[in-house]
């Protein structure tokens, strides 16, 4: 119903073909005879490892079956997962089948002793089964790298983890779950599931959990606060100095969304901030001068100029150096555009040069009119005016050439050209 | 390769979708029936064949998929209520002037019941938040003419949380931090339309810069992708030119060989669209490709809603007309 990528004579000869169209027959009975057998366990309410064994063959047949993915989670939050009993009832005599279930007899001991083991034989049960069920869900992760409904579900099973297990043994899953995420950016570096996913487990051993989670008798409930965004931020330089890595969009963009938070934990100074724009303006003048025809460098590139030379009406959380002067500003630009300039002597078609140069020439002039920036200087206007006629001009003229090499969107480049008239 | 649109192959591939009971996958995708029913007959209204499905059986079909007891449809009979659908059952329904059939108070308290303090919406119980759910939610309530008066939603939450998903190269993610990605942007863009506030929400520049984003998605064969260094797909006809058609951008792009790409997508011996030449086709990328060739003004398909993907004639009877500023 929604295909994408498969060969429509491929599908045309798999119709033609008389055994295989028998085999596909044979598949949609079993198919549906599963499919019904697990729906009329749910809707008996049926939370048994039997009908748990059901949904692991349904989802590995279809794991878009969403419903049944739900199914899956109620049976295992009343069966492998469920919750520690809080100590009364552990200790109450009726509980003594969860005792047997924990493999814990000894009846005469001390009630301490005995809740201290059963806790202990439930954290290390509750971990096992945890661990089937990721295991469960690689192998479909790796088939299904875009299927919502497996993240998701891997994602609920970690904080089943938070939910049922102490704090230690909890982070010890998080913290794996990070090595399995940095595998699967391995294989395909742009899923943005995978990057989605990455930043969830960053952010939950980050923050302080306990707090959502009801009381289940874990001690140990103390918030902590443990950034990652220097680590992170690391990641982000590792993949883009990968093989192809300057082309990986995906880092370049958790780049730019991790720097605001670094800068501000880092409690950088204003010279701090500068330099660190310097290095990132350097880092990517060596990577766009040997690929000029990279978009990914060149949102980046027009991330860093925009967001440090342009105060926006509301807050600005995204400038590395919001305290720059205009006449800082105007030498960054003029440095942004010298450079391009010489740029486009060797890559006189690389449209992606001539766009930048069209923007940062058109942010030079806002800078320079720009009322809330105070420095004003008679002979600088004088050079500017002058400066102003010639840079118009040659604006004029590399739309016209975008026009030309970049026809597809010559609608874009026309309407930049009509607002230059006036 | 065919130059022109097959209407009637499309019109007799879509009445059939529901007789190819004996293939696997109209099995295994069961899971989103309700959708391809949406799907289907937004494309036959697109192609001035309103009627080609059986009205009484597409409502008893949606009125299947409807959880009474928590006002929320799923996608099929026996499956889970989700946002998704609820959705799609709303569209069907407003589409054949149909909503009286179900009780649109109790589906609003259902989507009511999703909204995180955030403002996000989850799209069920199980928590899963994304930007695509908000637009479900605000869609939905819109189009029963609840989105002012749902009790317990937060409007303005809402957009808070979408603007939260705006990123620097002026796309959208499916949550806050999130890379850019054509179908966001859709979705959190028709949020901002539907819930009235998308000019004050955004400046000139965001706009420009979310236009140039959007045009440069358009690859030298003439189709789209969805993201930067991605592949073309026949969807993204949709998602990056609603967008566009949204912000007013759409002569960025290059009508005719868009035109061109999406018709080389269709099945010319069997109707439907693919999503890129040659593959299977299928109904989801029959309507996406058909709203597209729609906003592009293709002859003889009727006007298509950019923001609710529906028939504008739909559209304009039962949201903008009764709202007293139209702001689309």
């Amino acid at each position: 119903m929604a295909s994408h990528g498969i060969s429509r004579s491929e599908y045309a000869a798999q119709s033609r073909d008389e055994h295989r169209r028998e085999k596909e027959l044979k598949k949609i009975e079993e198919y549906n005879q599963l499919a019904g057998a697990v729906q009329e366990q749910r809707l008996a309410r049926r939370y048994t490892l039997d009908a748990l064994e059901g949904t692991t063959r349904l989802l590995r047949l279809n794991p878009e079956y969403y419903t049944i993915w739900n199914y899956r989670r109620e049976i295992l939050q009343q069966t492998l997962l469920v919750k520690f009993p809080s100590p009364e009832i552990a200790l109450s005599s009726n509980s003594a089948s969860t005792r047997t279930h924990l493999g814990v007899d000894e009846v005469d001991q001390d009630p301490e002793e005995v809740g201290r083991s059963l806790r202990a034989a439930y954290d290390s049960k509750a971990t096992l089964h945890l661990k089937e069920e990721l295991t469960f869900l690689l192998p479909l992760l790796s088939s299904f790298p875009k299927c919502y409904w497996i993240w998701n579900h891997r994602r609920w099973t970690l904080q089943r983890a938070t939910e049922i297990l102490p704090d230690d043994k909890a982070d010890i899953f998080w913290q794996e779950e990070l090595g399995l995420v940095g595998l699967m950016l391995r294989r395909d570096v742009r899923n943005f599931h995978g990057w989605m996913y990455r930043r969830s487990v960053i952010s939950s051993i980050e923050s302080p959990r306990r707090e959502n989670v009801s009381n289940d008798g874990a001690e140990n409930s103390s918030p902590r606060n443990t950034s990652l965004v220097e680590q992170e931020f690391a990641y982000t330089t590792k993949m883009v100095q990968g093989i192809g890595g300057m082309s990986n969009y995906s880092a370049w963009h958790n780049r730019s969304k991790l720097i605001p938070r670094l800068l501000s934990e880092r409690k950088c100074g204003r010279q701090e901030r500068m330099d660190f724009l310097e290095d990132e303006l350097e880092l990517l003048k060596r990577n766009i001068s040997t690929n000029p025809h990279d978009q990914s460098l060149w949102f980046y590139h027009y991330w860093l100029i925009y967001s440090n030379t342009i105060t926006p009406d509301r807050d600005a959380p995204d400038a590395i150096s919001p305290f720059m002067s205009r006449g800082t500003k105007l030498l960054m630009l003029a440095a942004e555009i010298d450079t391009l300039q010489d740029l486009l002597e060797a890559h006189a078609e690389c449209k992606y040069i001539l766009k930048a140069l069209v923007e940062y020439v058109g942010l030079l002039q806002r800078v320079r009119k720009d009322p809330k920036d105070p420095e004003d200087d008679e002979e600088d206007e004088e050079w500017a005016e002058d400066d102003e006629k010639k840079k118009r001009e040659d604006m004029r003229a590399w739309l016209a050439r975008l026009i030309s090499i970049d026809s597809m969107r010559k609608g874009r480049y026309q309407e930049i050209l009509r607002g230059l008239e006036y | 390769m065919s130059s022109t649109l097959l209407t009637s192959k499309h019109v007799t591939y879509i009445q059939s979708l529901d007789i190819k009971r004996d293939r696997l996958d109209y099995h295994l995708t069961s899971h989103l029936r309700l959708s391809g029913i949406y799907w289907g007959l937004t494309s036959l209204h697109l192609l001035n064949h309103p009627t080609a499905l059986p009205r009484s059986e597409t409502i008893a079909f949606v009125k299947s998929c409807y959880h009474p007891s928590s006002g929320g449809l799923g996608a099929s009979p026996g499956h889970d209520p989700h946002l998704l659908y609820t959705l799609s059952g709303i569209q069907i329904l407003a589409t054949i002037d149909a909503l009286d059939e179900i009780d649109g108070g109790k589906v609003v308290e259902y989507v009511s019941k999703l909204q995180n303090p955030d403002g996000s919406f989850s799209g069920d119980e199980w928590g899963e938040v994304d930007s695509r759910f908000v637009y479900c939610a605000l869609s939905t309530l819109s189009l029963l003419g609840r989105l002012g008066d749902a009790p317990g939603v937060s409007v303005e939450g809402a957009v808070g949380f979408v603007l939260r998903c705006l990123n620097a190269d002026g796309g959208f993610g499916m949550a806050p931090a999130a890379e850019s990605h054509a179908g966001q942007i859709f979705t959190c863009v028709g949020t901002l339309k539907i819930a009235g506030v998308f000019e004050k929400s955004l400046s000139e520049d965001q706009v420009n810069l979310l236009g140039d984003w959007l045009c440069e998605r358009q690859l030298p064969n003439g189709g789209l992708n969805g993201r930067p260094e991605k592949l073309e797909d026949v969807c993204y006809s949709w998602w990056v030119l609603s967008s566009m058609a949204m912000i007013g951008r759409l002569h960025w792009i290059d009508r005719e060989k868009l035109v061109e790409f999406i018709l080389s997508c269709q099945d010319e011996e069997n109707g439907g669209i693919a999503d890129r030449k040659g593959d299977v086709a299928d109904v989801f990328h029959t309507v996406f490709g058909l709203a597209g060739l729609s906003l592009l003004g293709y002859e003889g398909l009727s006007e298509v809603d950019p923001v609710y993907c529906m028939p504008r004639e739909v559209t304009n009877r039962i949201v903008w007309n009764r709202r007293k500023t139209p702001t689309s």
